[in-house]
């Protein structure tokens, strides 16, 4: 089924969480781009005003939000449905975040499968490979997923596995799911920021894990790939380049200091719990073992050549 | 180019690193430059003398901070006396803080170096010559009379006062007075030290400036002796580090720092390949595994021709309490087989995870020891370095030494049937002896199996021998299964590390001589 191939004078598009940090990514892309017609925008918040956006206020966390979703994309089906509203900061109480996340993408899902969307596109994380001493130098797509780790991980896992199967009863729907990368950029909020631009960062004694990164314009760039990719499946985007996490600090602007590991994992919690910004102590796990994701599918299938380095991503972040 | 002692901030750019073949160039340059203004020479050198006993006032100490640029320059003549000489470079910190004034001195007039001549030489020279040399001098002059003035003017607004800030930017002031002091002891030396190092001193026009020094802008005494004393100070570096050993030692000590401080993880390169190696890394202590590879293990290697082109499995023993064979097979190869892609060596977890040597290792090009690695690393195209025996080869106490283990459950010939690539069986004997395990330690609270208690690496002979390859031909790539198929080839490769590992140790006549 040729999903975007009507003769129709623009692609229409729905965008979740519009106002997120992937959707201020994307929003001006698909603006700026001739073949879209339309963006439908759910969101909280209002983006801005834009003869192109159909904003509608919906909330996916609330029961009628499916109902309310029908409404909004109207009879015709959409032709893509970017779903973007995860909450890439871990707030206090991982409830909201578990209903937005799973629940919110449930709903979605459940939108697709009355056919009002052709295409599906998701963002995860690489975080749901997990730190594992098992990992091989580069993590392909089909490695296993971390089994339990923190609710922040979990929930992409669990969005994960619900699109697979979505996936498998409606193959006709390409359904596309974007591990990114830590984003690090300008006003971007997320563990990996937080934790990079304290100005001590704490960090494990005798370790010094690769890290990767994603550049806010290579996140915007890959998200919109999403929309015309022949390919389908779970794709790695990640920045070109790995950084040692120590050298990842000092570019960000901040100092490592290495702690032995008990040391650390008390300092990691006391940060969590009196710092009241979010740095989970499970992030100790993510500064200990390299977990570094391998993009060339997404380099051969989708087409994205990352135009950052991983250095940029983390001067973006400085910049901010 | 090496960095600094300390290779930390303050002391990154000293001279340390500047080799005196960096500086050869520039010598050929002060050769033409040679008969120039020797009469101010002579009048500074009496001047820098007279005042070299005021410099240690505490007033001095903060003037001489703006100063010492250009008005160091005045008493050039007199700083470069063998005076300076006679300050014992065992002061590491001073030479190291004079260094960095020599440092900042130098790049601002590279064209004119200049050597101390005798007095007449310039008599000698056409008078067009003698012209052309005087206007470059003054044009020097005027320089540093602009910068004097400014100089003056700070010095006004301080007041002299010792408390008073120094300028913003000038990190270093505090290291100033020790500088001087040790300027001080050498002035009482000049009289007994020779000469020669004062000739060696002049094939470095880095450190000789212009002699602006003509008597037009000098206001106080005060200024010139500090300069002075700056100068020589100066010049007492560039002499220590002039010789090889101490520039030697502290490339060493820049390579160790840097790795001690990559091992605990505290700065990282921003410049890895996508397995972690730094490349900067390994060149920085390149002056240690050379010093270890050649003359201390003095490592010798027999058969590399043996390794094709292309990717192939090289399989070694395994052996070393801290096994680092890995390392120097990789470095091996480097040396013998410089038209191969680079060589990884792969490290079995309880290495690869373990704290520090680990994240050493990984920067060095030590890759996780994983099937899909290895496949990765295969088809890249490069040889990959693998010790089948694992952890139990490190594991074998010091009397089993060369005793091949079970080499792990053959996935090294699985491996390479599936990918066909030959397997280069390599024996290496030396490194049961310069590192043996003794005993071993509870280190479970490293996360570690044991810690092992071993001596600092001794000086036991390496030798290294490839063997034949071992071809994939008539094994198809389906043979990967065939346990019995799988099993041969293991022995193939046992017998033939085993062999070579006897020839080795009868060709060896004692552990530590040869």
């Amino acid at each position: 089924m040729a999903a975007d191939k009507k003769e129709r004078p623009g692609l229409r598009v729905a965008v979740t969480g519009a106002t997120g940090d992937l959707g201020r990514l994307l929003l001006p892309r698909l603006l700026a781009d001739p073949g879209v017609r339309q963006v439908v925008a759910i969101d909280l918040a209002k983006p801005p005003d834009d003869p192109k956006i159909d904003f509608h206020r919906i909330d996916l966390t609330r029961h009628e939000a499916d109902r309310e979703l029908f409404d909004a994309l109207g009879d015709e089906p959409v032709d893509a449905l970017f779903h973007l509203a995860f909450m890439w900061g871990p707030r206090r109480g991982g409830h909201l975040a578990h209903e937005l996340e799973v629940m919110g993408s449930m709903r979605v899902l459940e939108v697709a499968e009355r056919g009002l969307a052709r295409r599906l596109i998701f963002p995860s994380l690489t975080a749901v490979y997990g730190p594992s001493p098992e990992h091989p130098a580069m993590i392909r797509e089909d490695a296993p997923l971390a089994a339990a780790h923190s609710r922040f991980v979990s929930d992409k896992v669990e969005m994960e596995a619900l699109v697979q199967k979505f996936s498998q009863r409606h193959p006709h729907i390409p359904a596309l799911v974007l591990r990114l990368a830590p984003l690090l950029g300008e006003g971007v909020d997320n563990p990996a920021t937080r934790f990079l631009t304290r100005g001590w960062v704490p960090t494990l004694l005798g370790f010094d894990p690769l890290w990767q990164a994603l550049h806010p314009q290579d996140a915007a760039f890959a998200l919109h790939l999403g929309l015309r990719a022949q390919a389908q499946g779970i794709f790695n985007i990640v920045s070109e380049g790995v950084l040692p996490l120590s050298a990842m600090v000092r570019l960000a602007g901040g100092r490592s200091i290495p702690l032995p590991g008990p040391l650390a994992r008390g300092t990691l919690r006391a940060m969590d719990a009196y710092g009241g910004i979010g740095v989970p102590e499970s992030l100790l796990d993510f500064i200990h073992y390299p977990w570094v994701a391998d993009g060339s599918r997404a380099k051969e299938a989708l087409g994205f050549v990352p135009r950052h380095h991983a250095r940029d991503a983390v001067a973006a972040l400085r910049r901010s | 180019m090496a960095k600094g002692v300390l290779g930390n901030d303050p002391f990154r750019r000293g001279a340390a690193s500047r080799t005196p073949e960096e500086k050869q160039p520039a010598a050929a340059v002060a050769e033409k430059a040679v008969p120039k203004a020797p009469p101010a020479k002579r009048k500074s050198t009496a001047k820098g003398r007279a005042e070299a006993s005021l410099i240690a006032s505490p007033a001095e100490t903060e003037i001489k901070q703006p100063i010492r640029k250009k008005q160091a320059r005045g008493n050039r003549a007199g700083a470069r006396k063998p005076e300076a000489l006679a300050v014992q470079p065992s002061a590491a910190d001073d030479t190291q803080q004079v260094t960095r004034a020599i440092q900042d001195a130098t790049p601002e007039q590279p064209q004119e170096p200049e050597i101390p001549v005798p007095e007449d030489a310039g008599e000698d020279l056409p008078p067009s010559v003698r012209h052309g040399l005087r206007t470059r001098g003054a044009g020097a002059e005027r320089l540093a009379e602009a910068e004097h003035r400014r100089l003056l003017k700070m010095q006004a607004a301080t007041d002299l006062d010792p408390s008073a800030p120094i300028r913003p930017d000038d990190h270093r002031s505090p290291l100033r007075p020790r500088v001087d002091s040790a300027a001080d002891d050498g002035s009482d030396a000049e009289a007994e030290q020779p000469s020669p190092r004062t000739s060696v001193a002049a094939q470095d026009p880095a450190e000789h400036l212009p002699p602006e020094a003509t008597g037009g802008n000098r206001t106080g005494a005060s200024l010139h002796s500090v300069a002075g004393a700056l100068a020589l100070a100066r010049d007492v570096a560039a002499q220590t580090f002039r010789t090889d050993r101490v520039g030697q030692a502290a490339r060493v000590a820049d390579g160790l720092f840097s790795a001690l401080m990559t091992g605990i993880g505290a700065s990282g390169s921003d410049q890895v390949d996508a397995y972690g190696k730094d490349a900067n890394l390994a060149k920085k202590l390149s002056p240690i595994s050379n010093f270890f590879y050649e003359r201390y293990w003095r490592v010798t290697v027999e058969g590399a021709p043996h390794v094709p082109q292309g990717p192939s499995l090289l399989v070694a023993n395994h052996s070393g309490a801290i096994p680092i064979d890995g390392f120097i097979l990789h470095q091996a190869l480097q040396r013998e087989r410089p038209d191969l892609e680079e060589a990884r060596w792969l490290a079995e977890d309880q290495i690869f995870h373990a704290p520090f040597l680990g994240t050493l290792y990984n920067r060095l090009g030590a890759i996780r020891a994983s099937p899909e690695n290895a496949v990765r690393l295969l088809d890249e195209g490069r040889p990959v370095i693998t010790f089948p025996e694992g952890v139990h080869g490190i594991r074998k106490p010091f009397q089993e030494r060369y005793q091949l283990k079970r080499l792990g459950r053959g996935g090294f010939a699985k491996l390479a049937i599936r990918q066909q690539v030959p397997i280069i069986p390599v024996a290496i004997v030396g490194a049961e002896e310069s590192m043996p395990l003794l005993g071993k330690l509870p280190g479970g609270f490293l996360g570690l199996p044991y810690l092992p208690l071993t001596v600092p690496p001794l000086p036991a002979r390496w030798m290294i021998r490839f063997g034949e390859p071992i071809r994939m031909e008539g094994i198809s790539a389906s043979a990967a299964e065939d346990l019995l198929e799988v099993q041969r080839l293991v022995e193939r490769t046992r017998e033939s590390i085993e062999g070579m590992l006897r020839a080795l140790l009868k060709e060896r006549g004692t552990v530590f001589g040869g």
